[in-house]
């Protein structure tokens, strides 16, 4: 074991694979930071042209991206509420709002902090608990995955919305615009309207990039952009506002260290992913919370929890790949190609036939955590620089980014028009005060929460009680009740708080529909 | 009366939508409610349905919260509604076009309108900033990555 | 000044746009376009990239590839279709897209007349699996689980419609076995999900599982292919067991219709030279993929009968047909 890890640290620990995860980091973040851009695409374009390079330095480059990205959308989602990747809309939720109050340096350097520890916890899970991890994920077939999606659509249903039916409403939507496509179980169409486009279903990045970036733009026309920019740089007469005083991280730990608890489990379980992570991460700090409503009006571990969950994935959604040969998440599936192709087919004999490279990747990503501290620095002082841009020069290059992200994913034009779609389909809902970040967690959580629980009623023959009799599915449907049961008790105390200018009749009202 | 205009008029309209789907639009593009693929589209429309009812509902006795208007208001230079159309406009046809005329054309042509729309009259700036952009874009895509951009179907008929 | 400095970024852009390569010389006088309908990083990315780097030197052209991944590989394919047959459009395909699909969804190109199949380059190898730590080490005592207990396992595919689905669905129909069918989303949730225990048997490619078939987590029960498969050569093809057909589909190149005779000679030779050089087997071998070339014409011929053949079937194996 000894030599094998010696061999594994001399051929990983190089100049040659410190750059390779350096320049992942820095592309990653800088793609991640630049709105319309994401990492996601960085790797599907980096592909390519990885597989002429040695393997340890192809991955470790490629995962650095990865992790890069995750961060680095945080920046732009901080600064401009315009998330450069989908990870980030949760971020977005209290770090804008941050920086409206002047404090864009904290949020920005709590992002970092959380995004680190979150991923050196998720690193470490990989290094040494893979095969149990592993284990546990595979306990998870449809039925628990179905009443896990369930738990997660109840616990993030609305997040962002002004008010509790709208948010409803807006979770909805998503699950009816992600019904547009093939069916999951029959294949047959739906909402297509005769276009084989529409047959793959709404592309998520470009859809994400329209709803959440070019939507921003118009409504930041609309709100004065000609002011934005002095309203943005208010100076915080807070001498903490660009820094995390020590006392703010203590206070976030253990909103970090949750969150990184859910990214590794998110993270490890095929197909859940870093953007459900942070949604959750966001919640559970929120509920926790002896102020939740500070939340959404730039609250510092409303940055935390988020950054620490989506970071935490990356780690661990390489653990069932490493172990089974199956992606934990959508970057996984792409890397696990860079793994392909140099020959190192991924699943249980990796770790037999290649330990040496496998270690030796597993000490090269935790180092690049550690890179991750620092290579971000600058871009964190060129994003403060360029939002201190008259937004006249601004928005035309955020405009013309959000085409080329769109495009560049699946270098399908269709998504262009997607893209534009849902831009000006998020300035409504930006208007109306319906959350397009709910929308956004709905479409993805929804066609899984459809899949799920169809193929889980496949197996049980159309027996319902599938549900109950596995003990997993159990666990997740009582807590999924439990949550709708303490978010109603919880609405009804705080009305009843604020001595109600409400009607008694609302509360049971709503509550009736969260059911 | 009334209370708030607004979210009645929300409510109101997108219950039509609700209809429009359920009646016409499910049936014909998904297929009779009958069937396991239109459970669950029909499921959560129905579900938009009641919801926005609601809300329009809530509308009529509930008035809007006004305070979050006016903060984004305060410097009242926003821009009019028809310069966002404009915006839409062009970036609508610059979807479209990306398939005619491709990538460098209709990019540079689209960032000099927005430029112009922005107000930014400056001929050097939007020059600046526009190859700069789009340069640096075609660099990465075409030359480093491998991954072509669009030549467009216009472009393409003039060099073959 | 401004309209000036105007003028001369249109002549630029307008000089760039003209100082393309020129039509004269032979083909291929500019880079072709490889379209792959699947997504980067999976068996047939993979495969493609391998094969085209070889088939870049035989044409002198540079090969780019471009993944259009989506509905079951028919939006690459259509994106092909869609193209104009100058030889400069190529891309991957499936047996589905072409013979399968086209019946059970509308697609926008008619699969025998708006392409060409140039060759196939590489069979796809499937086989129906289970856990290893389960009791059946043979097909006939899996069988056997099935009929003694009807209605109560069952058997995922990485699809409804899929060659997966509907070859283990016809066995099923052949033998009379009583067993549920559940479509999974790609090969990876299905192997989750077997691994899991959350189903008892699934048809996969070898390729994508052959880590966890070496490592003893998979047994493979019955060779759904042709011939017997490299990685497990003790496992009977269904063939061996009596079957009159088997799961039979290619990773083949399509060009548009219309594409010259000159162009389609020219890249099948290409293929042929990058599917028999020993680097290419060499790289694909370690992935357990084994290129295996079939001229254009061949595979044509045999999509149409499988076209038909499976078109026959498809009501009987409870899949809605389109119209």
């Amino acid at each position: 074991m000894l030599e094998t890890l010696s061999n594994a640290a001399s051929q990983a620990l190089t100049l040659m694979n410190f750059f390779g995860a350096a320049l992942g980091i820095f592309l990653g973040s800088l793609l991640g930071a630049i709105p319309g851009l994401n990492g996601t695409m960085a790797i599907a374009l980096l592909i390519p042209i990885t597989y002429t390079w040695s393997p340890l330095f192809a991955i470790a480059m490629l995962v650095g991206c990865w992790k890069g990205s995750v961060y680095g959308g945080s920046i732009s989602a901080i600064l401009l509420n315009a998330p450069g990747t989908p990870e980030a809309a949760a971020t977005a939720l209290d770090g804008y709002p941050l920086t409206k109050q002047g404090k864009a340096g904290k949020a920005l350097k709590m992002a970092l902090y959380a995004s680190v520890i979150g991923a050196v916890f998720s690193d470490t899970l990989l290094m040494v608990a893979s095969p149990p991890i592993a284990a546990l994920a595979l306990m998870f077939g449809p039925a628990e995955l179905a009443m896990l999606i369930l738990f997660a659509l109840v616990v993030v249903a609305g997040t962002g919305a002004k008010s509790q039916i709208k948010g409803l409403i807006s979770t909805a939507l998503g699950i009816l615009l992600a019904t547009v496509g093939l069916d999951p179980m029959t294949t047959q169409q739906r909402f297509t309207f005769g276009s084989i486009d529409l047959d793959a279903g709404i592309g998520l990045l470009a859809m994400l990039i329209g709803l959440l970036v070019m939507s921003e733009v118009l409504i930041q026309m609309e709100e004065g952009w000609k002011d934005a920019h002095a309203e943005v740089m208010v100076k915080s007469d807070d001498p903490d506002a660009s820094r995390v005083t020590w006392a703010e991280l203590k206070g976030s730990l253990g909103t970090i260290f949750r969150s990184s608890i859910l990214g590794s489990f998110c993270g490890a379980l095929p197909g859940v992913g870093s953007i459900t992570a942070a949604f959750m991460g966001y919640d559970q700090a929120r509920r926790l919370s002896k102020h939740p409503e500070r939340f959404g009006k730039g609250e510092i571990q409303g940055v935390a929890a988020p950054e620490a969950a989506n970071n935490a994935v990356c780690g661990a959604g390489l653990i069932p790949l490493v172990t089974l040969g199956i992606p934990g998440a959508l970057s996984a599936a792409v890397i696990m190609g860079a793994f392909m192709i140099h020959g190192l087919a991924p699943g249980p004999m990796l770790m037999v036939e290649h330990p040496e490279t496998i270690y030796g990747l597993f000490m090269l990503l935790i180092l690049s955590d550690f890179f991750m501290l620092v290579i971000p620095l600058p871009l964190m002082k060129l994003g403060q620089w360029v939002i201190s841009v008259p937004r006249a020069y601004l928005f035309p290059v955020i405009l013309a980014l959000c085409v080329i992200g769109a495009f560049g994913t699946h270098q399908n034009l269709f998504d262009v028009k997607i893209m534009v779609f849902f831009g000006v389909l998020g300035y409504f809902l930006k208007k109306w005060e319906l959350s397009p970040a709910a929308l956004l967690i709905a479409f993805i959580l929804g066609p899984m929460a459809e899949v799920y629980l169809r193929q889980a009623l496949k197996i049980s023959g159309g027996d319902p009680s599938i549900f109950v009799t596995k003990p997993l599915a159990a666990l997740f449907l009582a807590l999924a009740v439990g949550a709708i049961v303490w978010t109603t008790l919880r609405n009804r105390r705080d009305k009843k708080a604020a001595q109600g200018r409400v009607l008694s009749s609302e509360p049971t009202a709503q509550g009736q529909k969260v059911e | 009366m009334i209370q708030n205009r607004k979210d009645f008029k929300l409510g109101v309209g997108l219950a039509g939508f609700c209809i429009f789907l359920l009646v016409y639009l499910i049936p014909k593009q998904v297929g009779p409610l009958t069937e396991a693929d239109a459970l669950m589209p029909s499921l959560v429309t129905g579900f938009i349905l009641v919801f926005s009812l609601l809300l329009a509902v809530q509308a009529i006795r509930r008035p809007g919260e006004k305070e979050h208007h006016d903060q984004s208001h305060s410097g009242g230079q926003g821009s009019r509604w028809y310069t966002i159309a404009l915006v839409v406009v062009i970036m609508a046809a610059y979807a479209w076009l990306l398939d005619i005329t491709g990538f460098v054309l209709t990019s540079l042509g689209a960032m000099v309108a927005l430029f112009l729309v922005f107000g930014v009259k400056r001929w050097l700036p939007i020059a600046a900033i526009s190859l700069g952009t789009l340069g640096g874009l075609y660099l990465c895509f075409d030359m480093l990555l491998g991954a072509p951009l669009p030549v467009g179907t216009l472009v393409e008929n003039l060099l073959d | 000044m401004g309209r000036k400095l105007l003028t001369v970024l249109l002549a630029m852009v307008m000089a760039l746009a003209i100082a393309g390569p020129s039509l004269a010389g032979d083909y291929p006088s500019k880079p072709i376009k490889l379209i792959i309908n699947f997504s980067a990083g999976g068996t047939t990315d993979t495969a493609a990239r391998l094969m085209s780097s070889k088939a870049t030197e035989v044409l002198q052209q540079a090969l780019i590839c471009m993944n259009k991944p989506g509905a079951g590989g028919t939006l690459g394919v259509s994106e092909v279709a869609r193209a104009k047959g100058n030889g400069y459009t190529i891309g991957t395909c499936n047996m589905p897209a072409v013979a399968i699909i086209p019946q059970i969804r509308q697609v926008p190109y008619k699969p025998f007349k708006d392409l060409v199949q140039v060759c196939a380059v590489m069979p796809y190898e499937y086989a129906l699996m289970v856990r290893g730590d389960s009791p059946w080490k043979t097909w006939e005592e899996f069988v056997d689980h099935v009929k003694k207990n009807p209605g109560k396992v069952t058997y995922a595919s990485v699809g409804t419609g899929t060659t997966n689905h509907l070859v283990t669905a016809r066995i099923g129909k052949e033998l009379g076995l009583d067993w549920k069918h559940v479509p999974f989303q790609g090969g990876v949730k299905e192997t989750a999900a077997l691994l899991g225990g959350h189903v008892d048997i699934i048809n996969n490619t070898t390729a994508s599982v052959a880590s966890s078939v070496k490592a003893g987590k998979i047994r493979v029960l019955l060779v759904t292919s042709e011939d017997r498969l490299k990685m497990v050569p003790d496992v009977p093809t269904m063939k061996d067991k009596g079957f009159k057909f088997s799961q039979i589909s290619y990773m083949s190149i399509v060009a548009p219709a219309g594409t010259p005779q000159a162009a389609l000679d020219k890249l099948s030779a290409a293929f042929k030279a990058a599917c028999e050089d020993k680097g290419v087997i060499k790289a694909c071998g370690k992935l357990d993929l084994h290129p295996k070339f079939m001229p254009g014409k061949q595979y044509q011929a045999m999509l149409e009968q499988l076209s038909t053949e499976w078109g026959a079937l498809l009501p009987d194996l409870g899949v809605k047909v389109n119209k």
